[in-house]
């Protein structure tokens, strides 16, 4: 075994950082094998990446709310080829649409939730010096950078980028122009980088949990990251085979996803032909649907952490909440056709996905009650970070439950497609998942950087943000109720069954851009606070999980613990009788407590 | 800093690291291939005949397209450099890094071969026009054994690296360097493995 | 015979050990030969001409027999830890449910087509000659 850790603290400390003094800037900050650096390294990033695919969508929203309007002061600076005298051209309006949903997705929220919180949090969390292998760990957030620099440079190409939207559906991605192909490669290094990080979670969780941490003893937030990982390495590949397919059809002529016999602009293409354009959207939901959980369950861990720690009592149906976990990252396998209802499925199969996407709305629903109900007589600290994971609960309640009704084949033919649609996943993604990100950025940000952030700044983003997001996305229900579509340039105009819902798209272009102004306390926050903030203590939320009880803040150099901890207990044990209501930290082994009388 | 169980197995899981890590590889190199292998099953259904037309005739089994002969030589070159990767991590566990370089060496140049013979068979169907263009048959058959010989490329620079450079470690920690090959050769049986099943489904069948 | 003293390199390697691997040697050859005669007899029954529906059952049997082969011995799979057969299982009972969902999709879909007919899906036009779209070979 490998955990001999000799001397006194102090001494081990000196030395760990004496170790580093010799790595050169480069080494210890940019190509770092340390999981925090790469955990920073994909939180910047992706930060980065939210922030532009959110002023994406604003651009988008000016035109929602006044087609065809010129946008003042800034929409000259855009060029002739995409807003000519400041009014968006529709096929940089589809660019936008597209680049805004995969940049969210695959270069936002995925890269924060698993990539910056799950690199920084779970070695900590489960008593490891470091990932299990370090340097995959600064390949999978380099090709991640690279993917992220092809999908941006595909703004630039001829005929910009992809247009098809994100979820590519040939044929029309098929004869997109070059700015398709680039989004292929794009993605092609993403999923790289997302295989590598995920083998690297799983072996990780497996391999490094520190003696005594049994799985059952692991604090929700890692077993999250692992299903997660699970969901990533499995799911995943599918989509990398029909990029290939993809890649095929648009390089080499192939016609995987061409059917016979297609015409174009009145010209019959010049293929082979005999390929299925369903083919792609089987392959593409495979990934996609687990991909749901994959943006889903991180929040759902982060809440979980922030939750028992702020009501200073264990979890309610801690295990339960295991197996739930266990059991939708299974199901969320076999649910994927529910994408897929009007495409002219059979009804038995489409019975089949109705029965399993209403089954694997059980454990989700398990999941959020127990968290609901871990509530209950705590005497709760209304923290930022509590904020923000309380006001995750409700958003993703709604989120969840105005799924089911696209779940049911009857309801999604008159609802698919539509507004509705769009609102059902910002729901579970902008105020859910979005939410519970946040809170973890204000409940780890002391972790990382030994600093607390301005609580009453937090406060004043949190509700900002918490209104904000409402008033872009509930307005979505009541528009795709009435059956205006998604992916309308004119935001409905022309449709005489869009007219009365129509000024519901200057109220939530309005909210959009008054979500953007809610950001900037934080972003105040963030930077004033790296400085500036007040100095936390080591375990700045009095929390009895490892990488906040039994490490410094911001932790010791390249390999975490001065000495790695052992593990005696489960992780929220907090208020524990046992110990005349004194928490518990996971590894101050029993004797101890008895010895200091606590 | 140390990482725990690079070289020794970890004691409730019985594996190292590295092990369990490239399992996790295959595992999503199974979806992979996987995903092409579902993608060939539902477009070969839905043709009316398979391989189909082709240069106005109309074939009905694949191996009057392919060749046969030189795919079963293939077969049998990476069955044979399978057999040369498990006795090369054999040599190693019997400490005989003499004949560890012999048949990690008879690996990579058979490895070569299977390349080699590939890329004739490649330049003679594009010679007679055949294109992946031309049906959906010729697009599976180059898509999929394309991307088998992408593997067996990353299996090649693998493996040399373990040949030269790599084979120092042999001397500073031999315990590691003969999990590193066993590690090598679970991928390389893999590749191995999806040419099992592309063979007959794609040539023969 | 003691396979973890095979697959388990943690285990010390002696004289005795070194014995131990000389008998898997000859497992290894063993395979060699069957997965070596496995692929002339699926050659020679591909050139049988059997109908397709026996045809795709015998190839398909012959190579799960040298994939197992290949993964048992090979790859060690007969004597592995089960952490490994976890995630193996796992994975095969995913790419068991995409296989069964991607067939079953083809035969459920919009008036069941018969497996003989062109499928209706293939049989789509799109005539728009107002539309201006762009249009890339």
């Amino acid at each position: 075994m490998a955990h001999e850790a000799s001397g006194t603290t102090h001494e081990v400390a000196h030395e760990v950082h004496d170790d580093h003094h010799e790595q050169s800037f480069w080494r210890k900050y940019v190509f770092s094998t340390d999981h925090k650096v790469i955990g920073i390294q994909y939180g910047l990033t992706s930060l980065a990446f939210l922030f532009f695919g959110f002023c994406l969508v604003m651009l988008m929203r000016w035109q929602l709310a006044y087609p065809g309007e010129p946008l003042p002061l800034i929409g000259q600076l855009f060029g002739d080829e995409r807003m000519p005298g400041g009014t968006m051209l529709p096929e940089f309006y589809n660019q936008l649409g597209a680049m805004h949903g995969t940049i969210m997705v695959f270069l936002g929220i995925v890269p924060l939730a698993v990539g910056a919180f799950g690199n920084y949090v779970v070695p900590l969390q489960i008593g490891a010096p470091d990932m299990a292998f370090p340097k995959l760990n600064m390949a999978s957030y380099w090709f991640f950078f690279l993917g992220g620099v092809v999908m941006l440079s595909s703004f630039f190409v001829p005929a910009g980028a992809a247009k098809a939207g994100w979820t590519s559906y040939p044929p029309l991605a098929n004869i997109e122009t070059m700015g398709q192909t680039i989004w292929l490669f794009g993605m092609v290094f993403l999923i790289t980088s997302s295989l590598l990080g995920a083998l690297n979670f799983l072996v990780t969780i497996i391999q490094l949990r520190a003696d005594g941490l049994t799985f059952f003893r692991l604090p929700f937030f890692v077993w999250v990251q692992f299903v997660t990982a699970l969901l990533l390495l499995l799911a995943f590949p599918p989509l990398e085979a029909a990029a290939v397919l993809q890649i095929m059809d648009r390089l080499a002529d192939t016609s995987f996803f061409m059917p016979s016999g297609l015409v174009v602009s009145g010209e019959p293409l010049d293929i082979a032909g005999g390929g299925s354009p369903i083919l792609w959207q089987h392959l593409f939901w495979f990934l996609a649907h687990p991909e749901v959980y994959v943006l889903i369950l991180p929040a759902m861990g982060i809440v979980a952490e922030i939750i028992a720690n702020n009501t200073r009592k264990p979890l309610w149906g801690y295990r339960l909440m295991v197996y739930s976990l266990l059991f939708l990252g299974f199901m969320s396998f076999i649910v994927w056709a529910h994408h897929m209802f009007i495409t002219g499925m059979g009804t038995n199969l489409s019975a089949f996905f109705q029965v399993t996407t209403m089954i694997i709305s059980i454990p989700s629903v398990i999941i959020l009650s127990a968290l609901f109900i871990s509530l209950w007589g705590g005497s709760i600290r209304f923290t930022t970070p509590m904020l923000f994971a309380l006001g995750f609960l409700p958003m993703f309640g709604i989120g969840g439950l105005t799924g089911l009704p696209l779940g049911l084949a009857p309801p999604d033919v008159h609802l698919h497609d539509t507004y509705y649609v769009i609102g059902h996943f910002h729901y579970v993604v902008a105020p859910g998942t979005i939410l519970a990100l946040f809170g973890g950025i204000y409940y780890w940000f002391p972790k990382m950087t030994g600093r607390m952030m301005n609580d009453m700044l937090g406060k004043i983003h949190f509700w900002g943000t918490l209104i904000f997001m409402n008033g872009i996305f509930f307005p979505m229900f009541i528009q795709g109720m009435a059956g205006v579509s998604r992916r309308l340039y004119d935001g409905g105009q022309i449709y005489e069954h869009a007219q009365g819902v129509l000024w519901l798209n200057e109220v939530m272009s309005i909210s959009a851009w008054l979500l953007a102004l809610a950001q900037i306390p934080f972003i105040i926050n963030l930077l004033i606070s790296l400085k500036k903030g007040k100095e936390a203590k080591d375990n700045a939320w009095d929390a009895t999980t490892i990488e906040w009880a039994a490490a410094p803040s911001p932790p010791v150099g390249h390999g975490n613990f001065v000495t790695l901890p052992r593990v005696y207990r489960g992780p929220y044990e907090y208020s524990s009788p046992e110990a005349e209501d004194h928490d518990l930290p996971q590894h101050v082994p029993p004797k101890q407590l008895v010895a200091e009388g606590a | 800093m140390q990482i725990p169980y690079t070289t020794t197995a970890r004691p409730d899981t019985g594996v190292y690291n590295a092990k369990l890590g490239v399992w996790f590889f295959l595992a999503s190199e199974v979806m992979l291939f996987g995903g092409l292998f579902s993608s060939y099953i539902f477009l070969r259904i839905g043709a009316p005949v398979w391989p189909g037309e082709l240069g106005g005739e109309m074939y009905v089994r694949a191996h009057d397209i392919l060749n046969v002969p030189l795919a079963t030589l293939n077969t049998m070159v990476l069955i044979a450099s399978s057999v040369t990767m498990v006795m090369s991590w054999a040599s190693l566990m019997m400490k005989r890094f003499d004949r560890y370089r012999l048949y990690m060496g008879a690996t990579v140049a058979f490895g070569f071969v299977f390349l080699i013979i590939k890329a004739f068979e490649y330049g003679s169907k594009f010679e007679h026009g055949l294109f992946p263009s031309e049906s959906n048959f010729l697009a599976i058959y180059f898509t999929m054994t394309g991307l088998h010989a992408l593997h067996v490329i990353g299996g090649i620079i693998v493996n040399a690296y373990f040949l030269g450079p790599g084979a120092k470690m042999w001397k500073t920690n031999p315990q590691q360097f003969t999990n590193r090959i066993e590690v090598a050769g679970l991928y390389w049986h893999f590749v191995d493995l999806v040419w099992i099943f592309l063979f007959p489904t794609i040539y023969l069948l | 015979m003691n396979e973890a003293a095979l697959t388990d390199p943690a285990v010390h390697v002696d004289a005795a050990h070194a014995e131990e691997i000389k008998k898997h040697v000859r497992v290894y050859l063993i395979v060699f030969g069957a997965l070596a005669v496995l692929t002339v007899v699926t050659v020679a029954v591909a050139y049988l001409n059997l109908p397709i529906v026996a045809a795709v059952i015998v190839a398909l049997i012959i190579a799960s027999v040298k994939a197992g082969l290949v993964a048992a011995y090979f790859m060690h799979l007969v004597s592995e830890k089960k952490v490994i057969y976890w995630t193996l299982g796992l994975t095969a009972a995913f790419l068991a449910a995409m296989f069964i969902i991607f067939i079953a999709a083809y035969y459920d879909q919009d008036g069941n087509p018969d497996a003989e007919a062109v499928p209706r899906i293939l049989d789509v036009e799109l005539f728009e000659p107002e539309w201006e779209g762009r249009f890339v070979a």
